[in-house]
Order: structure tokens, then sequence, then C-alpha cells
């Protein structure tokens, strides 16, 4: 398949250099490309249980990719290599293997435009739609068919795809995975009347439809009868072909802009939400504003049953349809992302507000330099679930599940964050960056375990700090401390970063688990590392203990376990 | 013109869109669960004539959380298709390690779950493997697509059929295991023929965190069945002879000795034996039965 597919390409540049001006073809055409290589040595370690038959022969780890992009005119094509050679510990085993992921090309003629092979696209904010790439998780739900869009007028924008999804190097077959097909269609007022190109008033609306076809497999459930050791046996009927809507509006008036979307899928029981055939709804609202010095940031949420998956049985991180976008910020700081939050497709309901000032240059609070400070929080809740019935307890396979009241919370709660941050430069070389965090952490529903560990409350300081000795030369001393009663206690760590721009830096930090119940689990996870950058090429080197948590980007999360080893990461791009 | 081209576009959409919508979405009607069989007392139904017979391989541990509730879903699986699916449950990696003391003391991995385990690179638990071969690109699956991988087998006409007949002496606790092979279809290749021990209804405690299934998070009184205890004729077993395939209608007749360990209660002590692949270690039939 894959001497067929490069056949195709060779052949197809071939033709097209001969037939199309082929100089020009060459001459006037643009080739960039990225390449990346993670790669760890991982070493034995007692106080981490890592020995060899836990590691399996595996010493060695690495997880790369090159891509490829070339353009020409109104004409781009591209392709990605990945290897996974063993992946990196963490990684789903279903990613070893190397081989060309993505391929596409794309032509535009005047507003019409077309991809050929693998696409990334997103409708709405992606509550039905979104396939994207994160490379840290080594997530990638692209899908492969074709994809069109077109402009029939300024304003109007439309969008149709079919294709199927990545599912690491599972090949395509019949059955397998799902179909999807979408249309999209946004209507921008702004740029359609010309009367309101210029108005601080802005509107436009966007409606989309997605159905998800797939070869259903025989699906039974066993319930016991009278007299004891008798049984029925019952088949669920399973829905072949799977549809969700959504329609969203964004409004905005100068500096404030307001974009709220709704969404609906139809019965969809699946491994995800235990085969029930309640409906999914979703709504999302985000109210900005944003002026030099001020940011402020409104939002809303509510997910029932809006798992979405091209596999009927998929319940790992793969083959996702939709994104349900996360309330909560992302955190910088190690600490701080020690309790991150995943999303619950099956049914999470929050509030997010966020502030970030800056005290003007001169004035009281802002010093000399300015003071830059910010504050958000983050709550997130079950949705309110009722039962049918009193015979019928919630999430009963086969059935409807449950009833829920759109606007209430339940009782459970799920994730709460508290960020107060400030930034302030006291001289023109030394600068700290002060931060607390609040965290409730339901690790149970988070990770998935049922009542075993209950709620973290986690209290967290950061402090931060760059001076610059020269032009070249700064230092950066990062201190955090975590305090927790649950789990495995309080931490405290410290990272010392010394750069010499624009080529070289040295780290040296450790984090210590001094507060761990089991004195044999209090460890030092200490870091070793420096790195040099030439041109647009990158290497660092790194050796050290990694503690083992959740990794969560955009709510979607992997499991990284603790190991000890030597690290080389290589990037480069031209 | 403009305004032509637009209204034409509008109309090819709104076309598009409402067949997409029309084909686009199954109405689905309650009641969502068909009833399809009624089995009366279950222990009357014993025939396996020549019925495809699939073997389901569960790579557990007893301090897998999630283990118990794919542990009752094989169950049930078997349930719903009577004798036709052998289950082995195979105690090996991190979750499977015992403790030095409490509740998690006892040790159910054995060399040949182990070496399984690493040689199918099963990396989380529970994993099962059915048949030792690929479904949908896949070999190792969660519990969410044994069903399907199952039924895709249980379509195919059976190609052999194992009939074992155990002879035990409790005294010596010598086993004789005999064994008589019908070849069903012309079958091309090399096969190899594998006899390996399970024990059930070991009692003691298993991390669970489904309710559903049993108290969490720790089953103190937990049964794991079909626990793997050892193989017989190797972790591969042995090749049948001839080694460039069988003629429908020909009979293969194996004789197997073994001592029974005095740790296994022969009582609760099952023999396994499937037929695979030599290359490629695809199970094409599969049977158990009873020590005693």
């Amino acid at each position: 398949m894959k001497k067929t597919f490069r056949f195709i390409i060779t052949f197809g540049l071939i033709s097209c250099f001969i037939q199309v001006k082929s100089q020009d073809f060459i001459q006037h055409a643009q080739v960039s490309g990225t390449f990346q290589a993670d790669a760890i040595t991982y070493v034995n370690d007692k106080s981490l249980h890592i020995n060899d038959s836990t590691l399996n022969g595996k010493r060695l780890g690495m997880n790369g990719f090159a891509l490829i992009h070339y353009d020409y005119k109104n004409f781009s094509a591209g392709l990605r290599y990945e290897a996974f050679l063993p992946p990196l510990l963490g990684f789903s085993s279903d990613a070893e293997g190397s081989g060309i992921a993505n391929w596409f090309v794309n032509y535009k003629v005047g507003d019409f435009e077309v991809t050929a092979g693998n696409f990334y696209e997103q409708f709405g904010s992606g509550m039905i739609l979104r396939a994207y790439e994160e490379w840290t998780l080594a997530y990638d739900n692209s899908f492969n068919g074709f994809r069109v869009k077109y402009k029939p007028t300024a304003g109007i924008y439309l969008k149709g795809l079919i294709g199927y999804q990545r599912d690491y190097w599972v090949k395509y077959t019949d059955g397998n995975r799902g179909i999807v097909k979408g249309i999209n269609g946004e209507l921008n007022f702004n740029e359609l009347i010309k009367k309101m190109e210029n108005s601080p008033f802005r509107l436009s609306i966007e409606g989309s439809f997605v159905s998800k076809y797939e070869k259903m497999p025989t699906k039974t459930i066993i319930r016991p009868i009278p007299p004891e050791g008798s049984y029925e046996v019952y088949q669920y009927k399973l829905p072949e072909n799977v549809g969700a809507w959504s329609t969203a509006i964004n409004i905005g008036y100068s500096n404030w802009n307001l974009m709220t979307e709704y969404a609906y899928k139809n019965e969809n029981p699946s491994a995800l939400n235990n085969y029930i055939y309640h409906k999914g709804q979703a709504l999302y609202s985000i109210l900005t504003y944003s002026r030099k010095g001020l940011g402020i940031e409104l939002s809303a949420k509510r997910i029932d049953n809006m798992g979405f998956k091209s596999r009927m049985e998929e319940t790992e991180n793969v083959l996702d349809i939709n994104f349900l976008p996360p309330l909560n910020p992302l955190h910088l700081y190690s600490f701080a992302t020690m309790y991150p939050y995943a999303t619950q497709p099956n049914g999470e309901m929050g509030v997010h507000a966020g502030i970030e000032y800056t005290f003007p240059k001169n004035s009281f609070l802002g010093g000399k330099y300015g003071t830059n400070f910010s504050i958000s929080y983050s709550l997130i809740k079950d949705i309110k679930k009722e039962a049918l019935s009193p015979e019928i307890p919630i999430d009963s396979t086969g059935t409807i599940g449950y009833s829920s009241d759109f606007f209430a919370f339940g009782d459970r709660k799920f994730y709460e964050d508290l960020k107060v941050q400030i930034y302030k430069k006291f001289t023109p070389r030394f600068n700290i960056i002060a931060a607390y965090f609040n965290q409730v952490y339901d690790k149970d529903v988070i990770e998935g375990h049922y009542n075993e560990y209950g709620k973290v409350y986690a209290n967290i300081g950061v402090l931060d700090m760059t001076y610059r000795i020269n032009d070249l030369h700064s230092i950066r001393l990062e201190l955090q401390t975590l305090f927790t009663e649950q789990d495995r206690g309080n931490w405290m760590g410290a990272t010392i970063e010394y750069a010499i721009a624009p080529k070289w830096f040295f780290s040296l930090g450790d984090q210590y688990n001094y507060g761990n119940d089991n004195v044999d689990e209090q460890i030092h996870y200490y870091n070793i590392s420096f790195g040099y950058t030439h041109q647009s090429t990158r290497i660092s080197l790194s050796y050290g203990r990694q503690n083992d948590g959740l990794l969560c980007v955009g709510g979607i999360c992997r499991f990284v376990p603790a190991y000890t080893g030597f690290g080389l990461t290589i990037s480069s791009n031209f | 013109m403009k305004k032509h081209l637009i209204t034409s576009f509008s109309a090819v959409i709104s076309a598009s869109l409402l067949i997409l919508i029309y084909v686009g979405c199954d109405k689905v009607d309650a009641p969502y669960l068909e009833h399809t069989q009624t089995y009366l007392d279950t222990a009357q139904t014993s025939d396996t004539t020549y019925k495809k017979i699939v073997l389901l391989e569960d790579f557990t541990g007893h301090k897998c959380v999630n283990c118990p509730e794919a542990a009752q879903l094989a169950k049930n699986l078997q349930l719903a298709h009577t004798n036709q699916i052998v289950l082995i449950g195979i105690h090996a990696g991190f979750f499977a390690v015992p403790d030095q003391s409490g509740l998690y003391t006892a040790d159910y991995r054995c060399p040949e779950g182990t070496s399984l385990n690493d040689y199918f690179n099963i990396m989380q638990y529970p994993t099962g493997i059915v048949n030792r071969k690929a479904f949908e690109g896949k070999i190792r699956l969660l519990p969410t697509s044994w069903e399907s991988a199952i039924n895709a087998e249980l379509q195919q006409d059976p190609v052999a059929f194992i009939q074992i007949e155990n002879i035990y002496n409790p005294q010596n606790r010598n086993l004789q295991i005999k064994t008589d092979i019908k070849i069903l279809q012309d079958l091309e290749g090399e096969y190899t023929y594998t006899l390996y021990l399970i024990e059930n209804h070991l009692t003691s405690a298993q991390k669970n965190n489904n309710a559903s299934v049993g108290p969490v998070p720790d089953i103190i009184d937990y049964m794991h069945n079909h626990v793997l205890r050892t193989s017989i004729n190797g972790i591969w077993g042995e090749t049948l002879l001839p080694i460039n395939g069988f003629v429908k209608g020909e009979n293969i007749q194996l004789v197997h000795n073994l001592v029974v360990s005095q740790e296994w209660n022969a009582a609760q002590c099952q023999i396994v034996a499937f037929i695979s692949k030599s290359d490629s270690h695809e199970v094409i039939q599969a049977a158990e039965k009873s020590i005693e």
C-alpha cells in the first residue's frame, strides 16, 4: 500500500513537473519542513520500582516526526512521517511503528478549494466536529477523505467533508471505524452587508451538521431470570447512522464579544456512555472584553452525553469526532498541573471567570514599570441526573439512562481552580512572578476510579524570579510548593536556569515529595538539562526522574508513568 | 448575476443538508433491547458438536481495578454463547505482583503467563486477545471490543473439532489427557496443538472500581476463575503432524500425561486445548474439559 502510494505521489509530481511549467514549479515554489525527535534511555531505579522486568527490554523509546510542506501558487501538498520506535513510556503501544502518517494535496480555484488526503478541520468550537493533532499526547484524529470549501460571495463560507479518521497505524477496513460526513456554513454579516463593513457591531452565525456511519456489530446483554442459573439474552438496537448538529452565534460590539454555541446529538449508545440512548446536548458560551491593559473573560458550559467517536466500542483517546472545549485555563507551572482536569463527556457543567489588568506605570500599584495582575476562577460540577424510575438506576445500559434538568448543577464537584498571579518588574533587569493556586480535584471522577480516593484539596504557591545579568546572560529561579493532606501529600520544588542568549541554556531542578505518608515514597525527582540552539535547530539533553501523573492538553489527558533516564530532543525546521 | 449565484448555491446547500440529515440519522425507538434467547437451567446445555469454539485470553491482575468488570463481561459472553467460548485468565504484569503482606499476597502468576504477556506486549489491563488474532487491525483488545471480535469468529464455520477425555487418578494425582481431533475442512500449512491447565474458584482479594460487580475498592473474597496455572506441552504447544496440512475427515489422536501439583485443587482444574497456526499463532479451534 505504501509502495503504491509512493508511486502515485511520485508519478503525480513528475506529471505535474512535465505538464505544468516545470521550471516555475520548482523555482517559484516554497518548501518548508519541521523535524522533531524525542528519545529517552530508561535506567533501573529502585526508588521508582523500575527494573529490567518492568522495562521489558525497552530501554530506549523514541517519538519522532518530519513534516514537509510544498506551496506553489494555489497548489499545496505535504506529508508527515512519524516514527515511534518504540513509543516513549506512557504512550499507547498501538503507536509503535513508522511510516507516512498523513499526506494531502490541496488546490484553490477562485473561491473554491479542494483538499484530498488527510486534513484537520473544526466546525464552530468543535463540539460536533474537530480534527487536530497534539504531539505531546501523540493524538491525531485527522480525517482521510475529501474536503471542499466554497465562498459564493463575501461573508458566506461553506464547507463539506467526508472521510474516516486516523487510528494510529490501523488500516481502514469496512467496519473497523465509521465514515464521517459533515457540512458547515457561516454567515458573516459585516462582510455580507456593505453598511456593516466598518460597524463596531459585529455579527456572524454558523450552522453545522455531522453524521457518522458505522457498520454495527451484534451486541448482547445477559439478564438472569428464575430459576437460578437461567437467563435471557437481549440484543441492543444500535443505530448505524448517528447525526449531530450545532448552531452558533457570534456578536461583538467594540471591545466586547459574545459567542454562544448549542449542539445536539441523536441517540448514540456506545462504550463511553454505557450504551444508553440519551440524546446528547451541549451549550458553550463565552463573553470577552479586551482593551489595552485589561482583559475579561466569562464563560459557561454544559455537556450532557456528548462523547462522539467514530467507533462505538472505543474508549481510548482516539477516533474522537468532536472536541469539548475546556473551561479551565492551561497552567504552566508543574505543581499547578499536577492535578489537571480532564473533560467529562458524559456530563459536566461549569463556569469560568478571568480578569487580567495591568496597573499603569507610575501609578500607586503600578510603580515605575507597571504591574500585571490576573485572577481566574473555574468551577466544574456534575449535571443533575434523575433516575427514570425507582427500579431503573441512573445510566442503566439499554435505556434512556436518566432525565436531566438543563439548567441544574449536579451535587458532585468535579474540579475547582482559583489562580491569582502578579507580574512585577522591579528594575529593567529583575522581575518576579508570584502566583497562588487553590484547587479541588475529584480524583475518582477525573482518573476513572470508583469512590476510591475522594477529593484532593491543594494549595500551590509559586515564586518565579528572573535576573538579566546583561543582554546575553540571564538567570531564573523558580520556587514552588504544594500543600495537600490527600493523595501523595506535600511537595516542594526548585529550578534554576541559566541562559546565554540565543544559543545556550542550563537547568537544574528538583521536586521533593516530602509529605508522602509512605516514607519510601518520599522521593526526590531531580533533573538536570542543557540545550543548544543553532539557527533553527535545537538540541537538548537531560537526565533525571520524571514524576508520574496525568498530562492534559485541552481536556484530553494521557498518563505519564514515573521513570528515570537520559533524554534527548532534537528539533529543526527550514 | 451575483444574487442569482448566491440563490443557486443556497438551494444546492439546502438540498445537500436535507439529504445529509435524512440519511445521516437513524431513528431508534424504545424498547432499545430486543429479546433474542432464553436459557433455562444452563447446566443442561452442553451440545458442542462441531461448533466453532473461540479462545479468549484475559490479561488481568488482582490489583487491576477494572478487571472484575471485564471478567464479568467475559462470563456473560460465555453465557450468551453457550459452550462456544473458552476463557483463560492470565495474571501477569504490574497489577498481578503480590504484596509482602496485606490483602494482596496471592500470586497467580506463572512463567507461561508472563511469557505470553511479554510476547503480546500487554501494557494495560484488562486486555483481551481473541483467538490470538487481530481484529480491525488490533490484536490487543479492550473489553469493549471483545464481543464483536468473538462474534466475528463465531460467524465462521469450524475447521476442526477437539474432543478431550481426562482420566485422573486422585491417589497419585496422575492425569492422562486423551485428545481426538477431527479435521472438518481441508487445511494447508503447519499447525500446533497446545494444552494448558487452568484453575477455578480461587478465593482472594481483588481490587474493583465498579459497584455493580462487587464491593469497592476491594472485593475481599473475590473468586478468581480460569486462572492459567501451567502449559502441558509447552507455551506454544507441539507441531501437529503431518506438517503440510490435513485432509477433511482426518482424525488425530494424542495422549499427554501430567502430575497435577499438590498446590492446585484438581476438582477445580480444567484442561484447555487449542489448535493454532504455527507461524501466526492464530487459534482455529479451542476446547475445555474438567479434570474430574
